[in-house]
């Protein structure tokens, strides 16, 4: 049965893995931190594994977890699983659509989110996935108002990082 | 914004090299490094001393500190009763703290959780440092039995005064020592997840 479960999840994972990745992205600045913070989220993952239900997508159960663990539960842990899978951690677009100064552009946009409080990259984040605004507001766990208040904040933030 | 519009047609298209199903495997092993998990042990340190505290006032006779027996009572029931009733306060909490909960939720129960343990170190704190006081004034102030003979102390009021100022000034460097790396440790464990719930609450205001 264990055995059982662990495989479910392990395939559902290796599958979703990338919504982890970007939270990653979002939340740490080195390879080291990267690969630390997927180890936690992927443990934090496992444990609530048990109790889904499958109500819900997986990938969206994903999200709350990955985004909690990223803000709240994270501390750096020196107990990583030495991976050399993630190997490189400058992201490439894919080669059909790469694009030196696109990506020169999607750098510098990624070193002013990284810039926002941990709140606000979390709605950056939501919002990049394409989450409508009753969803988002349902994973802070905040109202709709607010969630676009804070929103228009952290954009407006964002551009000011850009255009100083 | 256009900058952010451009960010998100190409969010999809990031591709990362993939953690293999074998690391996956090796990760699920690891033990968390989370915060809460840290919190946690702390808070059952400090839940296990103060039983440990209140179990050694209730056996242990006091009769020879001269307390009266109505203080001997009421710290012995609360030195038991305080550590029974915030145990299960923690314990309640404590379950739920939910990964799967809202962002604001899970801030919201860690730190009421975390709050349960602070107030019932403050109030062991407080109930020590009333213990010392009634301890200090009785000692001080009532005559002592030497082989059932009462005898009073042949030392001044000055001596006195030294006396309790000397006791006064170790409990309050012993209780602040404590405090200090009491706080230092929660303010390490608690910064990140204090900073984002205020950042949250503020929107309510």
């Amino acid at each position: 049965m264990e055995k059982e479960l662990e495989h479910s999840f392990v395939t559902q994972l290796e599958k979703h893995q990338n919504i982890i990745h970007k939270v990653c992205r979002l939340y740490t600045n080195n390879q080291d931190a990267h690969n630390d913070l997927f180890q936690e989220v992927t443990i934090q993952l496992w444990r609530a594994f048990p109790k889904f239900r499958g109500e819900a997508k997986f990938s969206t159960w994903m999200y709350r977890i990955a985004l909690n663990t990223a803000i709240t539960l994270y501390r750096k842990s020196k107990r990583r699983v030495q991976t050399n899978d993630i190997a490189d951690f400058n992201f490439k677009i894919k080669s059909e659509e790469y694009d030196d100064t696109e990506e020169e552009q999607l750098k510098l946009m990624y070193a002013a989110i990284k810039q926002l409080s941990d709140i606000e990259k979390a709605l950056i984040f939501l919002y990049l996935e394409e989450k409508n605004y009753r969803e988002i507001s349902e994973t802070m766990g905040i109202s709709e108002v607010n969630a676009r208040v804070k929103m228009n904040r952290a954009k407006g933030k964002l551009k000011k990082i850009l255009n100083p | 914004m256009e900058e952010l519009d451009k960010l998100k047609k190409s969010w999809n298209k990031n591709i990362h090299p993939k953690v293999s199903a074998e690391s996956i495997y090796k990760m699920i092993l690891k033990k968390s490094s989370s915060a809460v998990k840290w919190i946690f042990i702390i808070c059952m340190i400090e839940l296990v001393l103060g039983l440990i505290s209140g179990i050694v006032l209730l056996i242990n006779p006091k009769n020879e500190l001269n307390l009266p027996s109505w203080l001997e009572t009421t710290v012995t029931i609360a030195g038991i009763l305080i550590p029974i009733i915030y145990s299960y306060k923690f314990f309640k909490n404590y379950q739920r703290i939910n990964t799967t909960s809202s962002i604001k939720e899970l801030l919201d129960n860690i730190i009421k959780t975390r709050k349960t343990v602070k107030q019932f170190v403050l109030i062991n704190l407080s109930l020590i440092a009333i213990m010392v006081a009634f301890t200090l004034y009785y000692t001080l102030t009532m005559p002592i039995g030497i082989n059932n003979e009462i005898a009073y102390p042949l030392i001044t009021i000055k001596d006195y005064f030294i006396l309790a100022l000397v006791i006064i000034i170790f409990t309050a460097i012993v209780i602040g020592a404590c405090l200090f790396v009491y706080f230092l440790l929660y303010g390490i464990l608690m910064r990140k997840l204090n900073k984002n719930h205020k950042e949250l609450k503020q929107l309510d205001l």
